[in-house]
């Protein structure tokens, strides 16, 4: 019958054993866990430090920088977690956690997180009304450093933090016009207006087919059609390892990288120039702040050979070449090279300069040089038409490139241009090519 | 029994415990406490999961941040978290060694069928529960694992389709609607999730818990062998019968503490994961299942039809059928029954390894379906593929062990082993073996992933 | 016999199981209980969703003796004297209604309570004052009422 008990106690020595062990480890991890998210949070960490440093203000008896103020008279703090509470925008930034210095201006010298706010942008935009992640990007909601700024591969966020320039480009969330304060921007977006970018791409639905879209560029979900691995690392490590950043500064730099097989010229941009590139086309994203866009300034109409000028630069530069000089191959066409259009006036049979002028003002007037009717002051003004109409119908309809060598690919053709851009801009083109002769 | 020798029965342990525990159910090497694991684990869900619902919020636009806040903000939110996905996943696992334990210690005879079929509902709703709160987070993971289970409950479409007859009779666009109250995944589907994983199936699991519990009561406890004075049960007779408080509550109470330990543990060490939010337009690739659907994932990658409807649909109904099949009365509640059990099971074993290398290497060697099938046949892939041809290759194992031992209890283990440990395999192998477009890699660091 | 042997067994075991085990539940139950203390503070949040109750309103310079401020999202008038400058809650302290002020207090539209400019109530169904809030001074130099934060009246902040 001992025997019996004995069993008993064997199964039991070990049950005892298990539930001992298993009480101590229940124990020590909540109470590790406790201590890890009370004791050692890192916003705690930095709002200590905060108040030690306002200490240190009182105890050097340093007045506060603007009222004359001790620091201790001005603050009623306790050590909590902070937030901005953004309904509309879905967010609630909890960047102010760490960065309890943001509005003190008694902190612009000292390193972040404990850093004050620089320039005076808090001043116009209200911290409160905007919070900080529309224009900083990163991860709002987070309260340590690592996840807000979401720069590992392994924080799933799609919008880590955006640093100088780049952060310029949020700044057209909800500005129109251009700003003073993004010289990047503004440089990338001159360059991308002057170099015909759409003459192959898309932007708000205007543009070339040849290539993709422009739309959403700006958001992260472009950086899933290319594996992290496949991205250089020295590229990598400019942006911070911000994927979407990489990616278009790689595609805008290296065509040629991926993929192999692009169709896209390869400009031979400097470092400088990609950058800026870069900082335009991050802000072509899908999601502007509609409801907080501003009116863009109006603007006025331009002469006719100026705006013919801008139109050419935005869609054309790229395969005819700056002012339309040509230089671009174009392979398996019948001439090799895509044809220049700087000779213009020459073929429309428009040697003096007063004829130029001339045809110029019949085309601001009256659009189409067809409806000018006879033109007795414009010698063998009927060989200009002669010349003209070919001349628009290549621009409107396009035109299949003849390939030089049957078997071989299909050269680049010129693009239907008619459902892209106005009447009135083909004429600006026109008369702009006629007057760079 | 005198008067002074009961105990009141006036605690609600009593009620569902008998007052006395007969000592062989004590041994742990028995039961391993796996059926008290399981329920522990549902006791450790519903707390955190209550706890949890008091800040989720199930609406798409929300969702996902108020999973964010509970990480971040909310006091023990992320140890809570952590703890709800652990334990769920714990339960998955420890369900499934639950089946097993009962399945090899044959405690389904004897007046336990019906029983074995409760655990098998019991089994299904956990599955359920597990797939309805896979889906709550909304993010990435959560979207496109919901996206392949549901197409795989609407696969009965490609049967109407191939019949014909989808225009009078459409099971799968039917069972499409009702889990997700419109044709895509949106805020209706996770209102409905939200709905069957808290309210319904917690409060099924809870009713037929109760009938498994009371079952076991009216079967006078756990199953215990006939020849209890056999050398195997250690010279313990009928009568050895211990008053159920101490002995039997503070076993079950150590081997609760030690499943809440592991959960705790677990849930200390490892955040549960949580991708980014839900993109309709961006799919994950690869696009997993939750693990525990990884088997079948595999499966209807061969043919949707078959691995993802005939198959499961066999196997869970030869399941329920085990107890009716199986009617002889030995080897009661005792491991692997006599000796033959062992050698049956671990033959088994071998033989289901051997068969999954084989046809797996083969698929993946000589590229199936494209060799196989050059020109196309579309029908003819459904019914041969390498997951019908190893349930194939299983039962014919089956019936050859069966024949070789004169037993039914031998085929069915053949059977059984077979099944078990070929889902066992699949479901390492779609884990660990596929990648991107689904994909062979012989490890995930291969794959270029983002 | 063999029963009171048994008997006797079972009580052995029974004493001898409760005190060899009796160590190992009471460490378990400890834990169970910082178990649920560790889990259950979930129920009390420390970062409350919302606004935060603190606004900025200003610099000093902008409140000039005189001026009366009136801002309409946080529902709190402001005004500025010699002496200083208030805060004063626009709620009525009897069921919510926001008060207008006129010449010589604030009125309810909705049940006709009378308070003074002091918001000390004079007549109607409200039952305290017009709670004062506390302006403080931020580092940048605006002030800033904290709605979290009630003052006795009459403490008007000056600098």
């Amino acid at each position: 019958m001992g025997q019996t008990g004995l069993v008993i106690f064997k199964g039991a020595e070990f049950m005892k054993l298990i539930l001992c062990v298993s009480s101590i480890a229940i124990i020590l991890f909540s109470g590790l866990y406790l201590y890890q998210e009370n004791v050692t949070a890192e916003w705690r960490v930095h709002q200590l430090d905060y108040l030690k440093q306002i200490d240190e203000i009182d105890k050097t008896g340093k007045k506060h920088v603007q009222n004359n103020l001790q620091a201790s008279d001005l603050l009623s703090f306790t050590i909590e977690l902070q937030q901005i509470w953004l309904p509309e925008m879905n967010r609630a930034d909890r960047c102010i956690s760490c960065h309890v210095a943001m509005e003190d201006p008694y902190f612009e010298k000292f390193d972040n997180p404990l850093k004050a706010h620089p320039k005076n942008y808090l001043k116009t935009h209200d911290s409160e009304k905007f919070g900080c992640t529309i224009c900083h990007d990163g991860q709002g909601r987070a309260i340590n450093f690592k996840d807000a700024a979401a720069d590992d591969p392994d924080v799933f966020w799609n919008k880590p933090l955006l640093r100088k320039p780049f952060i310029e480009a949020n700044c057209y969330r909800c500005h129109v016009d251009l700003l003073d304060q993004t010289p990047d921007y503004n440089q990338g977006k001159q360059k991308f207006e002057t170099s015909g970018c759409l003459g192959c791409h898309k932007r708000d639905g205007k543009g070339g087919i040849q290539g993709p879209e422009f739309k959403g560029i700006g958001d992260a979900s472009a950086h899933i059609k290319y594996p992290e691995k496949l991205f250089d690392p020295k590229i990598m490590s400019q942006f911070f390892g911000n994927q979407n950043l990489a990616y278009i500064y790689e595609s805008v730099r290296f065509p040629n990288a991926q993929p192999k097989e692009t169709m896209m010229f390869d400009f031979k941009l400097s470092n400088e120039d990609a950058r800026t590139l870069t900082v335009y086309l991050k802000s072509l994203s899908m999601h502007q702040t509609g409801t907080q866009r501003l009116l863009q300034k109006p603007s006025y109409p331009l002469p006719m050979t100026e705006e013919g000028e801008k139109t050419f630069q935005l869609y054309c530069t790229a395969c005819h070449g700056k002012n339309g000089k040509g230089g671009v191959r174009n392979s398996n066409y019948i001439n090799d090279y895509i044809p220049k259009l700087n000779t213009l006036s020459d073929q429309m049979f428009l040697h003096k300069k007063k004829n130029q002028d001339a045809v110029i003002l019949l085309l601001a007037e009256y659009g189409d040089l067809l409806q000018a009717g006879s033109q007795p002051a414009i010698p063998g003004f009927f060989k200009v038409i002669a010349k003209y109409m070919p001349v628009k119908n290549t621009i409107v309809n396009g035109r299949v490139a003849e390939k030089k060598d049957e078997k071989g690919p299909a050269p680049l053709n010129m693009p239907v241009w008619g459902k892209t851009i106005t009447e009135e801009e083909v004429s600006s083109v026109i008369a702009y090519l006629i007057s760079i002769y | 029994m005198k008067k002074s020798q009961h105990r009141n029965n006036n605690n609600i342990f009593l009620h569902i415990h008998s007052d006395k525990t007969h000592k062989f159910s004590l041994r742990w090497n028995y039961t391993f406490g796996l059926g008290i694991m399981c329920m522990g684990l549902f006791f450790i869900l519903s707390l955190s999961g209550l706890l949890l619902m008091i800040y989720y919020k199930p609406d798409t636009a929300k969702a996902y941040f108020s999973i964010k806040d509970l990480m971040y903000v909310i006091p023990s939110g992320r140890f809570v978290r952590n703890i709800h996905r652990w334990a769920a996943h714990l339960m998955v696992i420890t369900c499934f060694l639950h089946m097993a334990r009962v399945f090899y210690t044959s405690a389904y005879k004897r007046g336990r069928e019906f029983n074995w079929n409760i655990g098998m509902v019991l089994f299904l709703l956990t599955l359920g529960l597990s797939f309805t709160g896979y889906l709550l987070p909304w993010d990435q993971l959560a979207y496109w694992a919901c996206t392949i289970g549901v197409n795989i409950a609407a696969s009965p479409t490609q049967l109407t389709d191939a019949l014909g007859i989808s225009a009078v009779v459409d099971i799968g666009t039917q069972m499409k609607h009702l889990l997700l109250g419109s044709d895509q995944i949106g805020n209706d589907a996770l209102v409905r999730f939200y709905v069957l994983h808290c309210m319904l199936l917690p409060f099924l699991l809870m009713v037929f818990i109760g009938v498994h519990i009371w079952r076991i009561r009216k079967s006078r406890g756990l199953a215990r062998p006939d020849w209890i004075e056999s050398k195997w049960a250690d010279g313990l007779s009928e009568n050895d019968l211990v008053h159920t408080i101490p002995h039997t509550f503070v076993r079950e109470f150590s081997i609760f503490m030690f499943i809440l330990a592991i959960t705790v543990s677990l849930a200390y060490f490892f955040d549960a994961p949580l991708k980014e939010p839900a993109n309709p337009l961006v799919p994950e690739n690869p696009a997993k299942a939750p693990w525990y659907f990884l088997g079948i994932q595999e499966l209807v990658s061969y043919s949707g039809f078959t691995g993802g409807i005939v198959i499961p649909l066999m196997t869970l109904f030869g399941l329920s059928m085990i107890p009716y099949i199986d009617r002889g009365k030995k080897d009661f509640a005792r491991w692997f029954g006599n000796g033959a059990g062992v050698r049956v099971t671990v033959t088994s074993v071998c033989y289901t390894v051997i068969c999954c290398i084989l046809l797996l290497g083969l698929s993946i060697g000589y590229n199936w379906p494209g060799i196989w099938f050059g020109n196309n046949r579309q029908s003819l892939i459904h019914f041969i593929n390498p997951g019908t041809l190893l349930a194939l290759m299983f039962t014919a194992w089956s019936l050859f062990v069966f024949h070789r031992h004169h037993s039914i209890r031998m085929g069915v283990t053949a059977l059984f082993t077979c099944f078990f440990v070929g889902l066992v395999i699949l479901t390492y192998f779609a884990w660990g073996h596929r990648g991107p477009n689904w994909d062979f890699y012989w490890w995930p660091s291969l794959w270029q992933h983002h | 016999m063999n029963q009171d042997i048994s008997k006797e067994i079972q009580k052995k075991l029974t004493r001898r199981g409760f005190l060899g085990f009796g160590g190992a539940v009471l460490i378990g139950i400890a834990s169970l209980f910082t178990f649920f203390l560790t889990v259950l503070r979930m129920l009390f949040p420390s970062l409350l969703p919302g606004k935060s109750g603190r606004f900025k309103i200003g610099t000093k310079d902008e409140f000039l003796s005189g001026i009366i401020k009136y801002f309409e999202n946080e529902q709190v008038y402001v005004f500025a004297d010699a002496e200083g400058v208030y805060a004063i809650s626009a709620v009525c302290t009897h069921l919510g209604c926001i008060v207008k002020r006129e010449k010589n207090g604030f009125v309810c539209p909705c049940h006709g309570s009378r308070y003074d400019l002091d918001g000390k109530i004079k007549q109607g169904a409200a039952p305290k004052d017009l709670p004062w809030y506390k302006i403080s001074m931020l580092p940048s130099g605006q002030l800033e009422v904290d709605k979290n934060r009630i003052i006795k009246p009459g403490i008007k902040f000056n600098v």
